[in-house]
């Protein structure tokens, strides 16, 4: 959760968290307060991590569809968005293509070389087995080595220390000894990619694809089947593949055109993942 | 922070303690707990803008079950053709596009030139400090220029074929090979309109943001050509910027999918 998220939700819950702390002064209405405070505090969550689920909900519930431009319009379920054009529906998709979390706590290099020497040819086996427009993005940019560094050696001498500490007492958890000479591993490996002349990223990746109809349920439909195979060709890239809905979709039509100028920008749109 | 962002949930959560405090204030017990209810709506509401300032005033506006963000075009190319750009809240946004010209297969490299394909592409993936997008597009080719100069091909076959046969001394090997070139064009036509053809293109996509359209249009061409400088030295090629027609290749779904093939689609399906 950034600054940003944290500071919305303090306050935010501030004004709940009073309303319980008194809720004994509302007579007979104090435990359906406390569930109704309850309730609002879970929607806090539910929109900040599910609210790809709320608002499609909403929309749909409520039949609302958005125009993000002209000729454009994304429809209740806010799953695609869609063109109409001389009577022919073009439904434009995204899927997300996130990086399992256990790519990058990799201890050790030496698969890399292999991976990369594959790379070229599973693309390229990739490409010629879709057999539909598609497109792959990839916006990236390049973070400072030095600051980077200097964090990973600091998480690296924290971590030593604790191991240091927990060999040097009276008892030492094998368990925890493990972990910790895991992690330093870890941080160790990173450091070694820096060293060896990689340079860091923050990136988004996100695929989308076009499908068309001459109806509106045509183009989604085979949207719907373009995207389900697009799901399986890229499962085989350690990328974990969800087709992407809400306000997201929003922001993923908008970089078609205009991409955020800053990484603090990118930041506030999404999710960091480590 | 956008201000409208921080000022709007800035009115929501002033609104929430305010209920908060009337709660507290009277003391009618069914009044408190409306004006409870009220305080958790407008809290609730408030969070929600951390992610949908943007949809709150088109949503009071909504007709019609549509919420209108923006009613104008997505964008505008500019006036030399080599980029695009939109105006949002006074500021101007220009997108430029720079081709990756890389052309080889995997199928002709050694593991050593794999390995140093996949280490440029992480050059260029570090390429800027700032945002930028590398794309990779499959689009399906608009084949109808193509097919109506084979079709032209083949009515001038036919002609011959005709003339040849209308000769009384043609030569049976005339007419055969006449006969055979016109099966030929045919068979071409056939084969070509049969499936869709695909295009694939890499690129990379740069955006600046400025006061006015010029200087967001320069700005997002001296970003696209350190870019292209980038790719040049790293790949040894010339990226170049691409520019109209083409860049509707890259936007519109239209160009994506040419009509052709979606009338072929659908002449099928009758």
């Amino acid at each position: 959760m950034d600054e940003a998220t944290l500071m919305y939700l303090g306050i935010s819950s501030m004004v709940i968290l009073l309303l319980l702390v008194n809720a004994g002064t509302f007579g007979p209405f104090t435990i359906l307060l406390v569930i109704l405070a309850l309730i609002a505090i879970i929607m806090l969550f539910l929109i900040n991590y599910a609210d790809f689920l709320l608002f499609p909900l909403l929309t749909n519930i409520l039949k609302l569809n958005i125009i993000p431009a002209k000729n454009y319009y994304i429809p209740k379920e806010q799953n695609c968005v869609i063109k109409n054009i001389n009577g022919i529906y073009y439904a434009t998709g995204y899927l997300t293509a996130n990086l399992y979390n256990y790519v990058f706590t990799k201890e050790e290099s030496i698969d890399d070389e292999t991976l990369m020497i594959e790379a070229p040819t599973r693309w390229e086996r990739a490409l010629m087995s879709i057999k539909f427009p598609f497109k792959y993005n990839l916006i990236v940019s390049s973070q400072d080595v030095q600051s980077y560094r200097e964090e990973l050696e600091g998480k690296l001498s924290l971590l030593e220390f604790r191991l240091s500490k927990e060999m040097s007492s009276g008892n030492p958890s094998q368990m925890t000894v493990d972990d910790l000479q895991r992690q330093i591993r870890v941080i160790q490996a990173r450091i070694d990619r820096l060293s060896s002349g990689e340079r860091p990223v923050q990136s988004l990746m996100y695929i989308e694809s076009t499908a068309a109809g001459i109806s509106e349920k045509a183009a989604k439909d085979a949207l719907t089947s373009q995207l389900n195979q697009l799901q399986t060709i890229m499962n085989g890239f350690d990328l974990n593949i969800i087709r992407v809905t809400g306000r997201e979709l929003y922001y993923l039509f908008k970089f078609n055109y205009f991409i955020p100028n800053s990484n603090s920008e990118l930041l506030s749109l999404f999710g960091l993942q480590k | 922070m956008p201000n409208f962002q921080t000022m709007i949930f800035g009115v929501f959560e002033a609104i929430a303690f305010a209920m908060v405090v009337l709660a507290y204030s009277t003391p009618i017990y069914i009044i408190k707990f409306i004006l409870a209810i009220f305080a958790l709506l407008f809290s609730v509401l408030g969070f929600s803008m951390r992610y949908y300032y943007y949809i709150i005033v088109p949503f009071i506006h909504a007709k019609n079950k549509s919420i209108i963000l923006n009613n104008s075009e997505a964008f505008f190319v500019a006036p030399n053709g080599n980029a695009i750009f939109n105006e949002e809240n006074g500021i101007v946004s220009a997108t430029v596009f720079v081709r990756i010209p890389v052309y080889s297969s995997s199928t002709e490299m050694s593991d050593e030139e794999k390995y140093d394909f996949s280490n440029l592409f992480s050059k260029i993936v570090s390429l800027s400090k700032t945002p930028i997008k590398i794309s990779t597009q499959l689009r399906i080719l608009n084949k109808d220029d193509f097919i109506n100069k084979i079709k032209d091909k083949l009515n001038e076959a036919e002609n011959r074929y005709n003339e040849i046969l209308s000769k009384k001394d043609s030569k049976p090997e005339e007419v055969e090979r006449a006969k055979g070139e016109v099966t030929m064009w045919h068979n071409l036509i056939d084969s070509i309109s049969k499936i869709d053809s695909f295009s694939a293109i890499s690129y990379v996509a740069v955006t600046a943001k400025g006061g006015s359209q010029e200087e967001a249009i320069n700005m997002a061409l001296q970003k696209a050509n350190e870019v292209a400088a980038g790719i040049n030295s790293t790949y040894g090629v010339i990226a170049d910027i691409i520019t109209t027609p083409e860049i509707f290749t890259l936007l519109e779904p239209e160009y994506i999918i040419p009509y052709s093939s979606i009338s072929r689609q659908i002449s099928g399906m009758v």
